[in-house]
């Protein structure tokens, strides 16, 4: 089994992504991993522990809203979440950059953009594992990514011009 | 529906076109500055948060010994429960088997008193198909006394041997459960 600090780890960040807010992504990781504890006799496939994980920090987040027991906030600047020091020594201050960017133009997507492209492009699920995660369709999935998507490379538009610089290959 | 290659955009980055469209696709992106430049901007984007991922794990340093505490504590708790309820199970049949003895009404008592219901019970048949076939398929008014009203109360049952009345008896005081069962064709007095 993966280490505790690893689903922890996931769920926050996911977490996050659904309520912008830190103190709230620490309650829900924490609800969830305890719903998930007590319900781990469902959990058939341990290769699917990442989805069901997800689905149970989106079902959590569901019962606070619905419960008015939400705090409504943003996340935090991506200054707040990564202390400097941990930073890969590789990345230089511009690519820092426009890690924060990125970071800043998909939480200021609408909330289920912003969780179908996160789960999308960091935690590189398919559209599938999306929908069982989100508790949704495939179709809206996709709807939800290409609007995203559209609207990330609006907000990016700069970075293209970018693309030819050295420091900021991807290989 | 699919009206020019751009609208092909997506599902190219989805890589969800067939081999033969996606060839297409990437025929048109040699053509096409807005798709091409969509797709290198596209790709951009999905490293830097592929990177934002990987260092976006500044997870607060108490949360994951905060939930290991919180599972430890639902783990002695489900354990308490299931200890608990088993000794609640135990201390209720040692209870109960304490008050059955103390009453008076522990195994033997109880089928003393049942044997003694049974006993009781003054059984007659009246016969009203008197040369109608055998004996034993003869209908019959079966008439039930007991020496004491308290008893019981009898209810009789619909039985789909015609040979076999069958009566339940509830009683009214504890540990009389009993049914009675009475062939007629056997057991006449």
């Amino acid at each position: 089994m993966t280490d505790l600090s690893d689903h922890v780890a996931r769920v926050f960040r996911f977490a996050l992504r659904l309520t912008g807010n830190h103190h709230e992504a620490e309650d829900i990781t924490q609800e969830t991993l305890l719903r998930a504890w007590r319900k781990r006799d469902q959990l058939r496939d341990s290769a699917a522990t990442r989805v069901w994980l997800f689905r149970i920090a989106t079902n959590v987040w569901r019962d606070r809203v619905r419960r008015g027991r939400h705090a409504a906030g943003q996340t935090r600047p991506l200054d707040d979440e990564i202390p400097s020091d941990v930073a890969s020594p590789a990345q230089t201050a511009s690519a820092r950059d426009e890690v924060r960017r990125a970071v800043e133009a998909m939480d200021s997507l609408p909330p289920r953009q912003r969780e179908v492209l996160y789960l999308h492009a960091c935690e590189e699920l398919t559209h599938i594992q999306i929908a069982e995660s989100l508790d949704t369709n495939v179709e809206s999935v996709k709807a939800n990514l290409s609007l995203a998507r559209k609207k990330m490379r609006e907000q990016l538009a700069a970075l293209a011009d970018d693309e030819t610089s050295p420091s900021h290959s991807t290989t | 529906m699919t009206n020019t290659p751009c609208d092909d955009l997506d599902r190219f980055l989805d890589d969800d076109l067939s081999p033969r469209a996606r060839m297409d696709f990437v025929a048109h992106l040699a053509e096409c500055a807005s798709c091409s430049r969509a797709v290198s901007l596209e790709k951009r984007i999905d490293w830097l948060l592929a990177s934002a991922k990987m260092e976006l794990g500044a997870v607060p340093s108490s949360l994951t010994g905060k939930i290991e505490r919180e599972l430890r504590a639902s783990a002695r708790r489900r354990s308490f429960v299931t200890i608990g309820s088993l000794a609640a199970a135990i201390v209720f049949f040692l209870a109960s088997g304490a008050w059955i003895t103390w009453n008076g009404r522990g195994r033997d008592a109880a089928k003393g008193l049942v044997e003694t219901a049974a006993i009781d019970v003054k059984v007659e048949s009246q016969d009203i198909g008197e040369g109608k076939g055998d004996i034993a398929h003869r209908p019959a008014i079966v008439k039930l006394t007991f020496n004491r009203e308290s008893d019981a109360i009898v209810i009789p049952v619909a039985s789909n041997d015609p040979t076999v009345s069958i009566f339940w008896l509830y009683p009214t005081a504890p540990a009389r459960i009993s049914s009675g069962v009475l062939d007629h064709g056997n057991q006449r007095p």
